[in-house]
Order: C-alpha cells, then structure tokens, then sequence
C-alpha cells in the first residue's frame, strides 16, 4: 500500500509538470495553429494529431532510441545534468508532453480560431497592445478551450501506459505510475489492490470529465440564442 | 496639419489601391465608393490594421505613422476606429467595455465618460450584457467606447449601415455634433449619398481603388460629373429657412432665397437651418409657370449646365436656384422638345421634398 502511494505521488507529480508545461509550450503552437496561414501550419497540424492514432509504444520505441546516451539528445542531457535521459523522471515528462500534446492543443487551438478578428483589431485601436489583448480579451474568450485543454491533458497524462514502460521502466519512487503498479499488481495476481488503484482511477477521471462538461456548459448557452 | 496617405497596394486577387491624398484634420471627411472600391482598405490601412499588404507612407499631423523603415502599430495610433459591426467585447457589459477603452486612453487628460455616457444616452444599458442590446445600441455602445480612448481621428466604416432610419439619424445628429463641439475630424466611409449630404463637408470618391474626385461634398454632389457615375437614385440637397408665422398643419413653409418651399411635414420650429433634400426623377422643368397643377412647389431656376451622354435616354440637368444647386433627370425627348440650352430660365416644378434633418429626439 505504501509503494502504491508512492505511485500515485509520482503519477500526480508528473500530470502536474506536463500540464504546466503544456500551458507553456502547447499555447503559442496552439496560436500557431489556429491563427495563422502560414504553409508550415500543414505539417505541425497532422504531427500534433499522430500521438492519438499511433500506438504509444510506437513512440515509446523511437523516444528510447533519441534518449539512449550516444544520442546527440541524450548526450548533452548527460553533460547538463550528470544523469541518463532514459528510465528518469524527465524522460517521462517530455514522453508525456509529446504523448498529451493533441489533447491539450485541440480544444485550445479551436478557441483561439473561433476569435472574431474584428475584436482583437477593436482591442488594437483602443490602445490594447498584443500582451495586453491576450490577457484582457484572448485568454477571458478562449477560457473554456483552456479548461478543457488542460484537464483532457491532466487526465489523459494520469492514464499513461504504453510510453512510460517504454522510457521509464518500473522503477519504484522514480518512474513507477499508478497504470504501471497496477499492471504489476495483476501480474502478482493481487486483484484486490489492483481493484482499489483501478477503481480510483476510473472514478477520478470521470469526476474530472464530468467536472470539466459543468463548466463548459454556461458559456454555451449565452450566446446568440438569448436574445 | 493633415493626415497624408500615399499608398499602392496589390493583391494576389487582382485587386489593387493607389491613393495620395491629403485629409484635412478638421471637420468631416467622407470617402464613398461603390463595395470593393478600396474605401474600407483604405480606412484599415490609416489605421494600420493592414500590415505587411502595402507600401506607402502615412503621417498623421507631425506624426510618421508608417513609411519604409517605420510602423506605428494601431494601438499607438491615436485613433478611434468603427465598423460596421459594433465589435463590443462580449465577456465585458457596456460599463466596463467603456472602461476598458478609458484605462487604454493615448491622451494624457482623463477622459469624461460620464459625459458621454449622458450624451449617447447610455446610462440604462451600463450594466446590461452587451450581447443582449438591440442594433442601435450597441453602435452607440462602441461609439462612446472609441471616444472613451479619446482620439484624435475618428475613423468609421460604413457604421450605419445595418441599422434602422431611427437609430442612424441619432447617431449620425451625434456625430455632427461632436465634430462641432469637440472639434474630433472624422474619416466616415459610406456608399450612401444620403449619409454623404448629412454628414460631411468634403468628399473624396474612390473608384476601382482609385481616388476620382475630391472636393468639398457641396461642390461633388452637385457635380454632374460625378453624379452621373452614381448608380443610386440622385438627390441635391437645398438649405432653407424656416418661415415664422402662418403655418398649416401638415404643411410647412421654408424660405429658399426669395422663393417659397413647401413642405408636406408638420412645423417645425427651429432657427437652424433646415436641410431638405430633393430626388432629381421629382424635378421636371417647364418654360413657363404653370397655374393649373397639383404640384406646390414650382421654382424659377437657371440652367447651369446639360449632362450629355449621346446614348443615353435620361440626362441630368444642373439648375442654380438662388445661388442652390439643384439636379433635374429628364428624358432626351423633352430636352428637345423644349430645346433647352445652357443658361436658360426655367421654372422647376418639383414634386416631392423631404426633410434631410435628423428625427426629434425620441
């Protein structure tokens, strides 16, 4: 039961940091993608969608390959910071980032196409600058695509399989997740624990989801039909 | 002191826009041409809000707001910009969609929002959610939150243009007076000739991305030249007085020079000067003062000048009327028949006139 906790500490640890780092990074893509024309936008497009279709070991394969230390990736991780890329904490979260990517990119890249142009140029004659438009206008209108981007990202990390026993491995306090102890607890055929982790995630992630719908739905409904 | 545009644009599509012109920074300007003329470019680029798709230099009074090394962008331009659709931020109500142009103000003095809560009569809506305001408010709406950032230019794209005569007459009676008072210039965009006579006091007419005339809107409108290229009904628009004393209901008399126009509306009292504006298929021309018709309104007039066009059916007659313009469409037929020249006395019989002024006050 304790290593259990332990899972759960990690699994919540490495949810939080790729969530946060998606905000990070997934935002400005998210622009990007939703609001420009440039041509490169057709090739980061479908690349962001990949990790919903592919098999998680299929990029836990070529991630193991980029982490391994003769890599140029691993190799300098090593110069900087004097550990093995592979089978660490780090390793997961830059597997989860890429593997959470879509599902934290979709929802915000639709709330940032779906802004009238109109407004941000009104913004801009008002004397609004660019930082000021995305904290003033952007962010308040694209609210609901961020809820959502990041707990379908949040959720989607907690759930992990495939990528972590791919780049991680099983190692109790570092890399073992709460999907990976369970896994460990059938193979040990011990289905009650099993049972509690299972159970507790299912009901977690619905609660999550169920959440997530609440808050979506009275932005929904003031819209045009109020009139 | 003006603002100065020289700009040539081309897009991929094929359309393209010269313009080098220079805009008083007084007053009402207006730019009227038929849809994709350039009008609304040509405002978004005084705005700045087309970077990238042009070359050209823009300065505003001493200001450079672009040329080849420079681009102010819009938020430090200090502009109010208007378009058709009022844009109002929808998660802010009408107070603090104020607010928020008022906090971003480019002028060092605070502005008076209270006053022109009071002016647009806004003070019922402030704190109603901007979604749920009807047409006409919510352009008056974004009127006083662009002069709540307090610009120097005013800048409208075809405002009115989705609104009802009510709603435009109020806001256009508005515009007028804040020029007059507050001494703003305004760049008002329009394809109607209506708003055109109302509004502003020079013109400049674009065509195909072209600037084809320029000029006061008095001369312009009455201008054959350029009425005739008009594809909407043509109106000349007539200052009067009002005639105190012996009014009918129902029928108001106004002074026009030493003649007398009649006006099928009640009284209306006011000092100003009243504006009236005459369709030129109401005007035909007679060679002598005829006694036994039922129009009212029979004028002697001049004729200044015979738009010819050899094909065409219809031709537009320029009549001076007292000093007043005033256009007459008739058929080639009549021209001849009552050969007609430049120069001429005539009498103009005009069958309908209608009040160009701005409804009461609701």
């Amino acid at each position: 039961m304790d290593s259990d906790l332990q899972s759960l500490w990690i699994t919540l640890q490495l949810a939080g940091a790729t969530t946060l780092l998606l905000l990070c990074l997934g935002t400005p893509l998210a622009w990007f993608l939703g609001r420009s024309q440039h041509p490169v936008r057709y090739l980061l497009e479908p690349l962001v969608a990949l990790p919903i279709v592919l098999p998680p070991t299929v990029m836990g394969f070529y991630l193991l390959l980029a982490f391994s230390p003769d890599t140029w990736l691993g190799q300098s991780w090593q110069t900087l910071t004097g550990n093995t890329l592979a089978f660490s904490f780090e390793a997961l979260v830059i597997g989860s980032v890429l593997y959470s990517l879509p599902f934290y990119v979709q929802p915000v890249q639709l709330a940032f196409a779906s802004l009238p142009k109109g407004l941000l140029e009104a913004a801009a004659t008002l004397g609004a600058s660019p930082v000021d438009r995305f904290f003033s206008l952007i962010l308040p209108l694209s609210k609901s695509g961020f809820i959502a981007g990041t707990c379908l990202a949040f959720a989607h990390t907690l759930g992990e399989f495939g990528i972590v026993l791919m780049i991680g491995g099983n190692i109790p306090g570092e890399t073992r997740v709460l999907s990976i102890a369970l896994y460990d607890h059938v193979e040990a055929m011990q289905y009650g624990q099993a049972n509690r982790l299972a159970a507790g995630l299912l009901i977690f992630s619905f609660l999550l989801l169920f959440a997530l719908y609440a808050l979506n739905r009275p932005a929904r409904n003031p819209g045009p039909g109020t009139q | 002191m003006s603002l100065k545009v020289a700009v040539s644009l081309q897009r991929p599509s094929g359309f393209g826009l010269q313009a080098d012109i220079e805009i008083a920074d007084t007053g009402i300007t207006g730019i009227y041409g038929h849809s994709g003329s350039g009008k609304s470019t040509l405002l978004r680029i005084i705005c700045g809000l087309e970077k990238g798709a042009h070359h050209g230099d823009v300065s505003w009074r001493a200001t450079i707001w672009e040329n080849a090394g420079n681009f102010i962008p819009p938020h430090q331009r200090s502009i109010g910009y208007i378009s058709q659709e009022p844009q109002l931020f929808p998660h802010l109500n009408t107070a603090e969609n104020l607010a928020f142009a008022a906090s971003r103000t480019r002028s060092n003095k605070v502005p008076d929002t209270d006053e022109i809560i009071r002016e647009l009569g806004l003070s019922s809506l402030l704190t109603a959610n901007v979604e749920t305001l009807s047409g006409g408010e919510k352009q008056r709406v974004a009127l006083a939150r662009a002069l709540c950032a307090q610009p120097e230019l005013l800048l409208m794209d075809e405002p009115l243009s989705a609104l009802d005569a009510k709603s435009r007459y109020q806001i256009m009676s508005f515009i007028r007076r804040l020029n007059l008072l507050k001494g703003i210039p305004v760049i008002y965009v329009s394809h109607s000739l209506e708003e055109i006579n109302y509004l502003t006091d020079d013109l400049l007419v674009l065509e195909a991305g072209k600037v084809t005339h320029q000029g006061t809107t008095a001369s312009l409108t009455t201008s054959l030249a350029f009425v005739a290229s008009v594809e909407e009904d043509i109106t000349s628009v007539l200052a009067c007085r009002y005639q105190a004393g012996d009014q009918q209901p129902g029928l108001t008399r106004l002074q026009l020079g030493e003649s007398e126009l009649l006006l099928a509306a009640d009284a209306i009292d006011t000092d100003e000067t009243v504006r009236v504006q005459v369709s030129a298929r109401d005007v035909s021309l007679t060679l002598s003062a005829a006694t036994d018709t039922s129009i009212l309104n029979i004028l002697p007039a001049t004729i200044e000048e015979i738009q010819d066009h050899q094909a065409a059916p219809n031709l537009l007659v320029k009549l001076d009327i007292h000093g007043q313009k005033l256009i007459s469409r008739i058929s080639r037929r009549s021209l001849e028949k009552l050969s007609l020249s430049e120069g001429q006395s005539v009498f103009a019989q005009i069958k309908s006139v209608a009040l160009l002024n701005p409804a009461r006050d609701p």
